[in-house]
């Protein structure tokens, strides 16, 4: 009886630190979110109750429409082809290049946008891309074609642009779940097929992909769930511009809420993007998760 | 054949090569974007110079006569701030993943399921209500408040990957530390603490980059300019409405910022990977 609360204020004790910061900053915020979100509180900071006001305004403002299909195209754009680019890079790096410092020279140069700061991260696409001729693309396409005018590509192709941009970080992470995934593929399975005289195509197909399907699923939730809700790439490149036409979900409440000083409208937005992020969880969850590692 | 020494046959090494042509050029784009930004900061109207660096030492005055201050008191923010939340959220990581991994108490059950889900919360989108916390705990507008919110927000992640690493050892040798006459937190201290050496490492990694890098927390939870780090100051001058610094320059800083990047990353590539690896395990 004594051993046992022994044991509860010993694992509490180790648990305290984390569980304080964990309710600060994520159970107390998250109920702040949804009471806020029946509230008008705004820079005044004066809790007002508006029941269902700031979720009816959300359905009600024409520009929801415009910014729910951005983040749906955002979101299915730049997953697929992350998830096709993770694949074609583990592939190679794995299967095709069996030399170890061949490989891992790949992945860390991969790896380099990931670890660069969003900040110089952007800028070095806004100097690519700039409109003048000191951008980089102006500069090759001129001297390609002469006489051919500096084109503005961010406010000519914004969406474009937050996609690739984007898609380059995105990289590192799946691509190395994937390969090592593929590593751990018995060997006899390749020789098997090599013996059959399948072609490479085949192998990709019918062993690889089968193999890590389980990976590639909960590659594409994570990056779902990222691109969902991270908008720090799209607030320093286009901050949702030019005309909301890369306005996503999560950086419209960013910027009712830090710019408008819209408090309780931005937190209503938040809340129905947390609802999505939860369905999205719990579907995979019901899907099977990731499957169990072999050979461990 | 041993497996980790790969011979290649003829056809392989073939192969081989022609995937290493096509991962250079697949690669190439955004190799030749980044090399020529940083090279940039080496020139100055189409001389080689080290002009650009000046805010290194001093004041620097732009191109449109607006002056911005030394990069000193950025650079020593920034390195508080990313020191403090490192070893914070170690410290902290390495406690929470130990007593989930091993302690027997009510509730444990509870918390572990919680933290998969507190994984993968979607924190920016609390941001609106922890910058009411932080009024409310009188911690806004300070570096003090900022630490804590990136501490919290990257800990059920780091958590996670200690906690995997405690499930790694035995019990036999945690048991054997406490037949010899240890306690809890001495056989903690001595013993354990040496196996995970691996996932303090990778945790580490992580945390550093990520609280170096970080910028929304400043851009949303410190107003006013009153602390400046890396990113709010070069934020500062490249916002995209209003470029007031030559790209050399900027470039020069980014070259600045990336610096302690690099050199860690260099150092802990592999860990890196394994540690991007360990985040996907047992979902």
């Amino acid at each position: 009886m004594k051993n046992t609360r022994n044991k509860n204020i010993q694992g509490y004790a180790f648990l305290s630190p984390f569980l304080i910061l964990i309710s600060l900053f994520y159970i107390a915020p998250s109920v702040l979110t949804i009471v806020m979100s029946f509230t008008s509180l705004d820079g005044a900071f004066i809790w007002e109750w508006d029941g269902f006001g700031n979720y009816l305004k959300i359905f009600k403002d024409p520009n929801t429409v415009i910014i729910l299909r951005n983040t749906v195209v955002y979101i299915l754009v730049t997953m697929v082809l992350t998830i096709i680019l993770d694949l074609f890079i583990a592939i190679m790096t794995t299967y095709f290049i069996k030399e170890e410092k061949w490989s891992s020279f790949f992945k860390s140069l991969i790896m380099i946008p990931m670890i660069t700061p969003s900040v110089v991260y952007s800028v070095l696409w806004i100097w690519f891309l700039d409109a003048s001729e000191a951008g980089f693309i102006n500069r090759i396409l001129i001297s390609v074609f002469k006489g051919a005018e500096p084109v503005n590509w961010i406010a000519r192709y914004p969406f474009v642009v937050i996609i690739i941009a984007q898609l380059v970080v995105s990289l590192a992470y799946g691509s190395i779940i994937f390969s090592s995934a593929i590593k751990a593929i018995p060997d006899n399975q390749f020789k098997a097929a090599h013996v059959d005289g399948a072609s490479e195509w085949e192998i990709v197909k019918t062993i690889i992909i089968p193999n890590i399907s389980s990976h590639i699923r909960f590659i594409a939730m994570w990056e779902t769930l990222g691109l969902m809700t991270n908008y720090i790439n799209i607030l320093l490149l286009t901050n949702g511009g030019p005309l909301n036409r890369t306005e996503v979900w999560a950086l419209s409440a960013y910027h009712k809420a830090f710019v408008g000083q819209k408090y309780g409208y931005g937190a209503a937005i938040s809340v129905l993007l947390i609802l999505v992020v939860f369905m999205i969880m719990l579907l995979f969850k019901a899907t099977g998760g990731i499957g169990r590692r072999r050979g461990k | 054949m041993s497996k980790n020494k790969v011979m290649l046959t003829k056809r392989e090494r073939k192969r081989q090569n022609i995937a290493i042509a096509v991962m250079f050029l697949f690669i190439l784009p955004v190799a030749v974007m980044f090399a020529s930004f940083f090279l940039m900061a080496f020139f100055k109207d189409g001389h080689l110079s080290l002009e650009n660096f000046e805010f290194v030492i001093r004041p620097m005055k732009l191109r449109d006569q607006t002056t911005i201050p030394a990069i000193g008191k950025a650079l020593r923010n920034s390195v508080i701030f990313t020191v403090c939340v490192t070893i914070m959220e170690v410290i902290t990581s390495l406690m929470a993943g130990y007593a989930l991994s091993r302690l027997d108490f009510r509730g444990r059950k509870t918390i572990q399921g919680g933290l998969l889900v507190l994984r993968m919360f979607p924190t920016l989108l609390l941001l609106i209500a922890v910058l009411y916390v932080l009024m409310a705990t009188k911690m806004a507008n300070s570096l003090l408040g900022v630490v804590l919110v990136a501490i919290s927000f990257r800990l059920p992640g780091s958590t996670y990957i200690i906690k995997n690493f405690f499930d790694g050892i035995p019990r036999d040798i945690e048991n054997s530390t406490l037949v010899d006459g240890c306690t809890r937190f001495s056989g903690f201290r001595q013993v354990i603490i040496h196996l995970v050496k691996p996932g303090i490492v990778s945790i580490t990694v992580f945390s550093f980059l990520s609280a170096w890098s970080n910028f929304i927390l400043f851009n949303t939870l410190l107003f006013g300019n009153r602390t400046p780090v890396m990113a709010t100051y070069i934020r500062a001058i490249t916002r995209n409405e209003q470029m007031i610094a030559s790209f050399n320059v900027v470039a020069a800083m980014g070259i600045i910022y990336m610096l302690p990047v690099l050199v860690f990353f260099v150092m802990t590539q592999k860990q890196l990977m394994e540690g991007n690896i360990n985040t996907s395990k047992g979902l």
